[in-house]
């Protein structure tokens, strides 16, 4: 995962702290990236950022269904990302340690609020889920659901419906586009057990947009 | 980040679904968020470098510190090197042999010195017993080096003087032509010619008793530039104490009727240092020489 880079050496390190966001935002790997701000760049945590705020910010808007407490929980996401840059290490794409970040401040912020059990304690979705008492996204979000068109409220209103599991799969997948393995790893549920999560999701908003064309 | 995926065969995604997907689920953070996080991350970095930038600018601040150890051991050397002779340095030291204050002509025989056979440590005055104290003292070498020489010139000298009963003050040796030194090494020493020898560095003749013949030995042996070595030291020293002790009952008169006895004898190279070493011990030699021996010089070559 670190074949770009030599965390020891100064080349491209210094390479890389000299060198403006929209140059290597193109080019050079997310985790070249995290190290070439770990190392003093700046520019490299504004490339970094550009790619994956979207993403995360739905990932979490998506899970929370609430958009004043989904900017307090990027926020922090990205605030741990940046205390974390010293200790972070290119094990494995910089987009799962990422989401692995927003995954811990999710679960944090549940139990902090009592809603709702971890979302990985269960090794299947369904029913039981604690989270499906939480409201939707779009009942919450009153100027997105104004804006929205009838597709995105159908499937926005079929994913809410999903247990919070499945949800969790689909979101890595779709928004982070984490892979199977990584996500089992991120969850703690096995790899089959995602697959079917995923499988899941995807077969219950096909569903719900069946009769549209 | 939506990603695209087409005709999965597991299942996990569906073309209608993902399109779906992207086109509903276009949300972004609002950009006071975007600024917030991209300022405190800028001012993270601004305020506290991390572990591998700090290493960076540590580095970078130490790159001249390799120059500035490697510049301070030169200094360091320079300065031992100038505190150290040259004789250690392997190089003649011709000009250095006479380290005493006698006017300058004394310095003498440097030519005869070149010839002068190895070094003090390969002489055995006394038994060996100087030896052992030269090779004792080699190590300890530097810079209490110079001044010793006459120090120990002036101790033989008092010595010799406190024997004879003559005037208390050491004073200089009254300078000897480089040319009658220089052919000193042929013609016959007395005893008390060998500390002075040894001090001028000048080669001398075996002297007439076995233990002044050693020291006479000795110093002969020793090569010009040693002569202000610790061995070399060393070594004066021993045959300046033995030559003073045997020296030292030698009255006036006796002492007078050697430079005599060497004058007729046709050493007049053997009586001049006598006479030398007897002007040296004796402050008032004016009155205590004979008229014959006050005005005498020995001939040229």
């Amino acid at each position: 995962m670190n074949g770009g880079i030599d965390c020891a050496g100064h080349g491209p390190l210094a390479y890389l702290r000299s060198m403006p966001a929209p140059a290597i935002a193109a080019e050079t790997r997310d985790e070249d990236l995290m190290l070439a701000y770990a190392a003093g760049n700046a520019a490299a945590f504004d490339a970094l950022y550009a790619r994956h705020k979207g993403g995360v910010y739905r990932y979490v808007l998506r899970h929370c269904g609430h958009a004043g407490i989904a900017d307090e929980l990027f926020q922090d996401v990205w605030m741990n990302v940046i205390r974390a840059r010293a200790s972070y290490i290119p094990s494995a794409r910089f987009t799962t340690w990422l989401y692995r970040v927003a995954h811990n401040r999710f679960i944090d912020h549940w139990r902090a609020t009592g809603h709702v059990e971890l979302v990985t304690a269960g090794p299947d979705d369904d029913a039981d889920d604690p989270l499906d008492a939480i409201p939707a996204a779009h009942n919450d979000e009153p100027e997105a659901r104004a804006n929205a068109r009838e597709l995105s409220g159908r499937l926005q209103a079929a994913f809410a419906s999903l247990p919070t599991a499945q949800r969790e799969a689909f979101l890595l997948h779709q928004e982070g586009g984490l892979e199977l393995a990584e996500i089992a790893a991120l969850t703690g549920a096995g790899v089959e057990t995602v697959k079917s999560r995923i499988r899941y999701a995807v077969t219950k908003l096909r569903t719900e947009l069946g009769d549209l064309r | 980040m939506t990603t695209p995926r087409q005709g999965d065969p597991t299942g996990l995604s569906d073309p209608r679904v993902d399109a779906a997907w992207r086109a509903s689920s276009r949300e972004e953070p609002p950009e006071r968020l975007d600024a917030a996080i991209l300022a405190a991350a800028r001012r993270e970095v601004g305020a506290k470098p991390q572990s591998t930038g700090a290493r960076e600018a540590l580095a970078d601040r130490r790159r001249w510190w390799p120059f500035a150890a490697a510049a301070t051991v030169a200094a360091i050397a320079v300065g031992v090197l100038q505190l150290t002779t040259s004789e250690q340095l392997g190089a003649p030291a011709p000009d250095k042999t006479v380290v005493t204050d006698m006017p300058a002509p004394a310095a003498a025989p440097a030519p005869d010195k070149a010839t002068a056979p190895p070094r003090a440590e390969e002489a055995k005055p006394d038994g060996g017993e100087t030896s052992a104290r030269a090779g004792n003292a080699t190590p300890r070498a530097d810079a209490p080096r110079r001044p010793a020489p006459a120090v120990t010139a002036s101790e033989s000298t008092k010595q010799e003087s406190a024997a004879s009963n003559a005037a208390p003050l050491p004073e200089p040796f009254p300078a000897v032509p480089p040319q009658r030194a220089a052919t000193a090494a042929a013609a016959p020493a007395s005893k008390g010619e060998v500390a002075t020898s040894a001090l001028a560095g000048q080669i001398m003749a075996p002297a007439p008793s076995a233990t002044a013949a050693a020291a006479a030995e000795s110093v002969s042996a020793r090569p010009a530039p040693l002569a202000k070595t610790a061995a070399g030291r060393a070594a004066e020293s021993g045959a300046g104490e033995t030559r003073a002790k045997d020296q030292a009952p030698l009255p006036v008169a006796d002492w007078i009727a050697l430079i005599r006895r060497l004058r007729d004898e046709g050493k007049p190279v053997g009586a001049a240092k006598e006479l030398a070493a007897f002007r040296a011990a004796h402050l008032d030699h004016e009155k205590l020489l004979p008229p014959d021996l006050r005005d005498w010089r020995p001939p040229d070559r």
